[in-house]
């Protein structure tokens, strides 16, 4: 709590510069720095920011290192050792992740004294730990093919539509509407039909919809500022339409972009699951985020942690991105700060 | 329209106010809505005097009932509450032995191809008209011609080989030539073309229980669609059922001619679509019976109220024997010895499935001395490691397909489980060899085994009858069914052998059939793997309740609760 | 330029009726062009939309397609489909019910689960926008961490570790609330998938409003409003709130579009015979008349709310009006 303070009162400084302080935020070269680097700065400093930089680091580094690293690997099956609750060296010291239930050892009782599963393992005997983190690299695939697709699409469709409006923007919003009327569902399953299922064909469902909602909150972006001052200034100076929708507008509607699209990746992953919880999802034996939760899910009373690891990975991950988004936002946009 | 002139005439606060304003009436309105439309229900629904809280029987089903109108319901909820409140001429006890159901007493001819049948004295329908020998004539008749589309159990009246049938089917006789008559009101004469053991069983299935044709006429396009469009003559009656609703409740019908041998008042189907909170429901009291899937088996198998009997499926990878490869015998045999079935149930699996080693299941049929059918039959390919590889070897030299795609129904999570173990061990143990896996929409899974474009699917079939040809009918080279692409002369031979000249007679049917058993198991057409078990709690306080493997799952006028 | 002073002559309200007469219009066309799509999407589904197909011989298969008009090329049952539509007829359903007319299936279902939606989403919106309301005014303190806390929680977690976990402790451990719908007891029944279903309104609403009114109070117009003297609560209640409104209403309209439309796992969850799981299974099961009847109902709310919001814009917005009306 006190850091914060300190920082608000700090921020608070340098934007009263007609202060005492003057003469010496003028020396600080605070000036020499680049729009870029001021963001940084200012994203560094706000400290949920950095704490989500380290959280989306970490996850990223386990899911490309853990799985390499484990003796197990994610497809394997083992019978012998189904179920097994979750075990962790060191703590099981402390009588919790002990791989015990109730009195009973089940490490002993399946044979493996020695092994340890640091989340469990599933009903095929697959170690959960290493199926999470490789769930969690392709959940991040995922999620993040489809989401840049969305808002490249989303936000060039949604400058379009907002910024030359007229009949150009009600055929563009029919359009949209049509097509998000399309249950995902429909196409999904067509394209199962068509193409052989896999990763790509989940990335298409995904932002075959995702962009509009995109599109939807920058054409209203678009249309909150193109009547501003700004905009009607630059168009009176004859800047070109492109110009103003780049370099005026777009600029402007940054901060939303970045909270939508912070709000999509874990939509995006929730959507997945979705699929999956209609069976759409990726292929056995690959698993993401989503099928495991919704495979865990179905045995959650009986074996808790089969879900519960990957919903925490989950959680944490999208903590982090949530986190990441707000301070970007602030960064970005520092009169909202 | 009043809205859009009026927008510019209120102030902001004021249009905020009455959005705020209609949004709660919205709500309120939209859950009162609900309420009323729900208490109407219960109210002229349920008889005066049984209610389902007293000593109702209350059932978790995982689904709501498909349809109402006997020849159109194939799901065993339906099954399950046509049966009870339109009994036919049979029905099955809670040991699964045939009892006379409407039907008081019959007669067979010395060749078994007439059977003459009385039905009991004072049958009423619920309109309190006389149930008569014309309404099962009726009935069956519908279901011969497919009234109102419906050929689900068209196959019924071919099963039972009654006779004509193909000729009216071909439309070279009037449905009247059907060899049913009713030559007085009480009496049903049924001639058959061969002897069919299993006739009585099917005569106490759904698409055989009456129908009163005025009735049928009267309500057209409505006929079965809600509880007053249909006519009851069993020991139920329908007073709950609303297509919107996730309850229905069947009560004791007082007319009913063994009404006093009911003992429950009502039993009410609560539609629980997840069996965790079915069980949640069960531990709380709500539900008195439930069926347990997956890891829910392995919890309460050590219940006092948990029992576990064989279920209605067996589970095989059918193989298409037409593709090049898979039309290799010796790879099919690697694959058959290649699967630890016991690891499956034992391990993977601990739901109460069972090992499966030959195409029937356990339970479906026995013989005079009680001999199961399924148990007697040769078990091949019982897992054997060295057997497999030698197979492979073989297999390896014969043919170069070393690639093979498993399709599963998405819906299904066990499927996707038991597949990537055998994705997992047949790939270590058979050395070259790659398993791919497929999850498929099931719709798309029935277009592709209908087209035959497949490779191996991971496929159930259940019987719809107790006896074997229930199964074996599809391994039979011209039957619709036959997705394997399978064709041997001997099995067909053998096969028709058993339901025509020998049909008659038990102890050599018996012997061909279990030779088509085995002949189909021997050249691995489809590789079984496990039947699936039927594991469930019952309250202790409730008895009889039932899951027949073939047939209605349970005739609740044998339930008891105390 | 000119026209647009023209339209600022002809006034407010005639512009808006124009405008919303014209989206109606728009919206018919809309309508049936999402129809044609769909139909043709479902006529390439593959399989038959008939039960118990795998035992059903290629003949037997070919005569029901003929009992229900399907063998008839596509285009000609599109638009005997939308002759029918237009005189209340919607089909039967092939499968799910079989011979059950739409409207009579789908009908009472709309009632529950716009219900279920609705009442999830207000909750939601309230709770959110008085969450997020506290959040900004106290930045940085105990509160503003707790709500950012339930507002991460509730956009990061799948809805189901709030509807079990509720159905576990709430329901079924402390024995509350029933844990299944029962139309026979709507009101109680529905509380814990509406308290389930709301989380995600609600994290999403606080984020807005807090962001949101965290921009205001940085305004120019309260810093004007401040240095007139205005007392905090009416600074508060007059420039705020009512700024902050328009943003989290335009963010609450389509989210309440998409609770309306069921959600799958609660409905799954609490055995509620809703709209989201029939849908689901009807897509699955090729029961064509059920898919389009259904689209056809969140195509029309979908448009519908669409255009609400862009009224809404203009009037909880003044800025909107003064701008366009100064151009």
């Amino acid at each position: 709590m006190n850091t914060s303070t300190k920082e608000l009162t700090n921020e608070e400084t340098l934007f009263s510069l007609a202060s005492s302080d003057h003469s010496e935020a003028d020396e600080r070269e605070y000036v020499n720095y680049s729009y870029v680097r001021e963001t940084l700065h200012r994203f560094l400093a706000n400290r949920g920011a950095a704490i989500s930089v380290v959280i989306i680091a970490v996850i990223v580094v386990m899911a490309i290192v853990c799985p390499m690293v484990s003796p197990y690997t994610f497809s394997d099956v083992n019978s012998r050792q189904t179920n097994l609750p979750p075990r962790i060296p060191g703590i099981e010291a402390f009588g919790i992740f002990d791989g015990t239930v109730g009195d009973v050892d089940a490490y002993t009782k399946a044979g493996c004294p020695d092994e340890y599963h640091f989340f469990g393992t599933d009903n095929l005997g697959r170690d959960i730990w290493v199926r999470v983190w490789t769930g969690t690299r392709i959940s991040l695939t995922i999620a993040f093919v489809a989401v840049i697709i969305d808002v490249l699409i989303g936000v060039i469709y949604g400058l379009i539509s907002g910024y030359f409006g007229g009949k150009i923007d009600i055929l563009m919003q029919r359009f949209t509407e049509v097509l998000s009327s399309i249950p995902q569902l429909v196409i999904v399953t067509l394209m199962i039909v068509v193409m052989k299922p896999g990763l790509s064909n989940i990335v298409i469902a995904l932002f075959i919809t995702g962009w509009i909602d995109m599109s939807r909150i920058v054409r209203a972006q678009v249309l909150k500022f193109k009547n501003q001052e700004f905009a009607l200034a630059a168009r009176t100076l004859g800047a070109s339409s492109w110009s103003i929708i780049f370099k005026e507008i777009l600029p402007n509607a940054l901060s939303q972009i970045v909270v939508t699209f912070m709000f999509s990746i874990p939509n995006a992953i929730f959507l997945e699951a979705f699929l999956a919880f209609v069976g759409l999802g990726v292929p056995a034996p690959i698993a993401s985020l989503g099928t495991m939760i919704n495979d865990g899910y179905k045995s959650a009373m009986v074996y808790p942690h089969m879900v519960v690891a990957p919903v925490l990975v989950l959680a944490v991950l999208m903590l982090g991105f949530n986190l990441f988004g707000d301070g970007l936002r602030d960064a970005i946009d520092p009169e909202r700060a | 329209m009043n809205f859009k002139f009026g927008i510019p005439t209120i102030s902001r606060k004021e249009f905020l106010k009455g959005a705020g304003a209609t949004g709660l009436a919205f709500m309120a309105a939209s859950l009162a809505a609900c309420g009323s439309s729900s208490k109407s229900d219960a109210g002229s629904g349920s008889a005066p005097g049984a209610t389902s809280a007293g000593t109702g029987v209350n059932i978790a089903v995982a689904g709501a009932a498909i349809a109402l109108d006997p020849i159109v319901a194939g799901d065993s909820i339906s099954m399950c509450i046509i049966s009870n409140v339109c009994e036919g001429l049979f029905v099955k006890d809670e040991n699964a032995e045939i009892q006379n159901g409407l039907c008081k007493e019959y007669t067979v001819s010395d060749d078994q191809l007439t059977f003459t049948l009385t039905l009991r004295d004072g049958l009423k329908w619920s309109n309190g008209d006389d149930l008569v020998a014309d309404d099962f004539i009726y009935a069956w008749q519908r279901n011969a011609v497919a009234d109102n589309g419906a050929a689900d159990f068209q196959y019924q009246i071919e099963m039972a080989a009654i006779k004509n049938y193909a000729a009216v089917l071909a439309g070279k006789a009037d449905v009247s030539e059907l060899g049913i008559s009713a030559p007085d009101k009480k009496t049903i004469v049924i001639e058959v073309e061969h002897p069919v053991p299993f006739l009585f069983d099917i005569l106490a299935f759904t698409p055989w229980a009456p129908v009163q044709k005025a009735f049928r006429e009267e309500k057209g396009a409505d006929f079965a669609l809600t509880k007053d469009d249909m006519l009851y003559c069993g020991p139920f009656t329908l007073t709950e059922y609303e297509s919107s609703c996730n309850q229905f409740t069947i009560t004791k019908n007082p007319d009913y001619w063994d009404a006093e041998n009911v003992a429950i008042p009502s039993v009410t189907f609560k539609v629980i679509t997840d069996t965790q909170q079915a069980v949640m429901s069960y531990e709380q009291g709500d539900v008195d019976y439930v069926e347990l899937t997956g890891d829910l088996v392995f919890q309460y198998e050590n219940d006092s109220a948990f029992t576990d009997t064989p279920g209605i499926f067996n589970y095989y990878l059918m193989i298409n024997t037409k593709k090049k490869g898979l039309d290799n015998q010796n790879f099919r045999m690697a694959l058959a010895y290649a699967l630890n079935r016991d690891d499956i149930c034992d391990s993977i699996l601990k739901d109460g499935s069972t090992p499966v080693n030959q195409m029937c299941m356990v339970g479906l049929f026995a013989n005079e001395a009680g001999k199961d059918f399924a148990t007697a039959s040769p078990q091949l390919y019982v897992y054997d490691e060295e057997k497999a590889k030698e197979a492979w070897k073989q297999a390896k030299q014969e043919t170069d397909l070393r690639e093979i795609t498993i399709i599963y129904d998405e819906e299904k999570e066990f499927a996707k489980t038991t597949c990537a173990y055998i994705q997992d061990t047949v790939q270590k143990l058979l050395e070259g060899l790659t398993i791919n896996l497929q999850s498929t929409p099931k719709k798309n899974r029935l277009d592709l085994e209908g087209k035959r474009d497949y490779e191996v699917i991971f496929h159930a079939w259940g019987p719809d009858y107790s006896d074997p040809t229930a199964i074996l009918a599809m391994y039979r080279s011209d039957h619709p069914s036959n997705y394997s692409n399978w064709a041997d002369d001997e099995f067909d031979s053998t096969y028709d052998t058993a339901n025509t000249t020998d049909a008659g007679n038990a102890d050599a049917r018996w012997d061909e059939l279990m030779r088509c058993n085995e002949i189909c198991t021997e050249k691995a057409v489809c590789i079984p793997i496990y039947q699936t078990g039927l594991a469930a709690l019952t309250n202790a306080s409730t008895h009889g309740i039932t899951a027949h493997i073939t047939g209605i799952p349970c005739y609740y006028k044998f339930v008891t609760k105390s | 330029m000119a026209q647009a002073v023209m339209k600022k002559q002809r006034g407010q309200s005639s512009a808006m009726g124009h405008y919303v007469a014209e989206r109606l219009a728009i919206a018919v066309v809309t309508l049936f062009l999402i129809l044609f799509i769909l139909f043709m999407l479902l006529s390439l589904m593959p399989g038959s939309p008939f039960n118990n197909e795998e035992k059903l011989s290629p003949d037997q298969i070919a005569a029901l397609r003929a009992h229900y008009g399907l063998d008839k090329p596509v285009l000609e049952r599109f638009f005997l489909y939308v002759w029918n539509m237009l005189h209340g007829d919607f089909g039967v359903s092939y499968n799910i019910q079989t011979n059950m007319p739409i409207a009579r299936m789908v009908g009472p279902r709309i009632v529950t689960t716009l219900g279920i939606g609705f009442a999830a989403g207000v909750v939601g919106a309230i709770a959110g926008f008085l969450l997020g309301v506290l959040a900004a005014l106290k930045q940085r303190s105990g509160w503003d961490t707790a709500a950012t806390i339930i507002a991460v929680l509730g956009v990061s977690l799948p809805s189901f570790v709030f509807a079990l976990g509720l159905s576990y402790f709430v329901g079924f451990k402390l024995g509350w609330f029933p844990i299944l719908f029962s139309a026979s007891d709507p009101i109680r029944s529905a509380v814990l998938p509406v308290i389930a279903l709301s989380m995600f309104p609600l994290a999403s609403v606080e984020r807005y409003t807090r962001s949101e009114i965290v921009s205001i109070l940085d305004s120019d117009f309260m810093l004007l409003a401040k240095s007139k003297g205005l007392p905090g609560g009416l600074l508060i209640t007059h420039h705020v709130i009512r700024n902050t409104l328009i943003s989290v209403l335009t963010v609450f309209v389509p989210m309440l579009v998409s609770l309306m439309s069921g959600s799958l796992v609660m409905e799954k969850l609490f055995s509620i015979p809703g709209l989201g799981s029939l849908y689901i299974t009807a897509i699955q099961s090729n029961d064509y008349n059920v898919v389009l009847a259904i689209s056809f109902i969140y195509s029309v709310i979908f448009i519908l709310s669409m255009l609400l919001v862009d009224i809404l814009y203009v009037v909880v917005d003044p800025r909107i009006r003064i701008a366009g009306g100064s151009d």
